[in-house]
């Protein structure tokens, strides 16, 4: 089997945002960090045309913020946000592998590869997701 | 088999056929490479529904099919990582190969002009479906919800 090591670093509350916006990917990362103080540092943030998803997380320990309080937020920022999904996430460092030739899909190896670094963040499962339909959020 | 995860699979391999006969028949690189490149995503839209059948998560569900049936991108990038995370390179060539490769497959859509170099190397990608099928209908309800939440937050 091929090796890989992992140790729990932390947990954290990640939010994904699917939304519309006319404001620079920049613009609305630096107000998004003065806008959440216990913002941690690591916001993903594409944008293609007036589409745009973003990406951020807080601390495991802190209130979880609910779909209204999180579109008031981003409203102010210039994004109208269409989709939120709130998960807990776990992060873990250190992968490596080593062993070569082996036919089984090695899991965690290719969870770090899609979470895209060699800190490896994995969803713990989704806390919250809603969407919005006629101006209201559902949950979904 | 699930009759959806069976007409998906189906749908794939047809791709596969047809891009093979219009080899015959001397069609371009480009429409070729079209059906190929979209082979690869039904095969990629197939590995998806194969893990949301074994995850049986459906808040899960509606959040991928939101998310991600539309982009190809993602669905190329997640092929690729299957396909590399099987020959065990480490995490950063994973990465950097499944990004550099599924963007150049983006242009190729987007029909920049398709050697038969890039051909034959898109038609190497894919006959190692097979061998990632069944790696991924190996893999048990814990590790597919798992790659699944990853897949929903990229």
């Amino acid at each position: 089997m091929p090796r890989v090591n992992t140790h729990l670093v932390e947990k954290h509350i990640r939010y994904v945002i699917d939304g519309y916006t006319t404001q620079r990917v920049e613009d609305i990362k630096n107000a998004l960090k003065s806008h959440l103080t216990n913002l941690l540092d690591d916001i993903r943030i594409s944008k293609n045309g007036y589409k745009i998803s973003l990406s951020f997380r807080t601390p495991a320990n802190v209130r979880v913020m609910q779909c209204e309080e999180i579109d008031e937020l981003l409203s102010k920022l210039g994004v109208m946000a269409t989709r939120i999904i709130v998960s807990n996430v776990t992060t873990y460092e250190s992968v490596t592998s080593t062993e070569a030739g082996h036919k089984r899909l090695n899991v965690n190896l290719l969870i770090a590869a899609l979470s895209d670094g060699k800190t490896v963040e994995r969803s713990e499962g989704i806390i919250l997701s809603c969407k919005k339909r006629d101006g209201k959020w559902m949950r979904i | 088999m699930d009759e959806n995860l069976e007409r998906i699979k189906k749908n794939s391999e047809e791709l596969y056929r047809l891009y093979q006969e219009g080899k015959e028949l001397r069609i371009s690189n480009n429409t070729l490479a079209s059906l190929l490149l979209s082979a690869i995503e039904e095969a990629s839209n197939y590995f998806i529904e194969l893990l949301l059948s074994k995850c049986g998560n459906p808040t899960l569900r509606r959040n991928i099919s939101a998310r991600i049936y539309n982009e190809r991108v993602v669905k190329y990038e997640l092929f690729l990582a299957i396909y590399y995370t099987m020959q065990n390179y480490d995490v950063e060539t994973i990465i950097e190969r499944a990004r550099l490769l599924s963007s150049k497959w983006i242009n190729i859509i987007n029909n920049i002009n398709v050697s038969d170099k890039d051909l034959n190397e898109i038609e190497t990608y894919y006959t190692n479906y097979d061998m990632m099928e069944k790696a991924v209908s190996e893999l048990n309800k814990d590790e597919s919800c798992g790659i699944l939440n990853m897949l929903v937050q990229m």
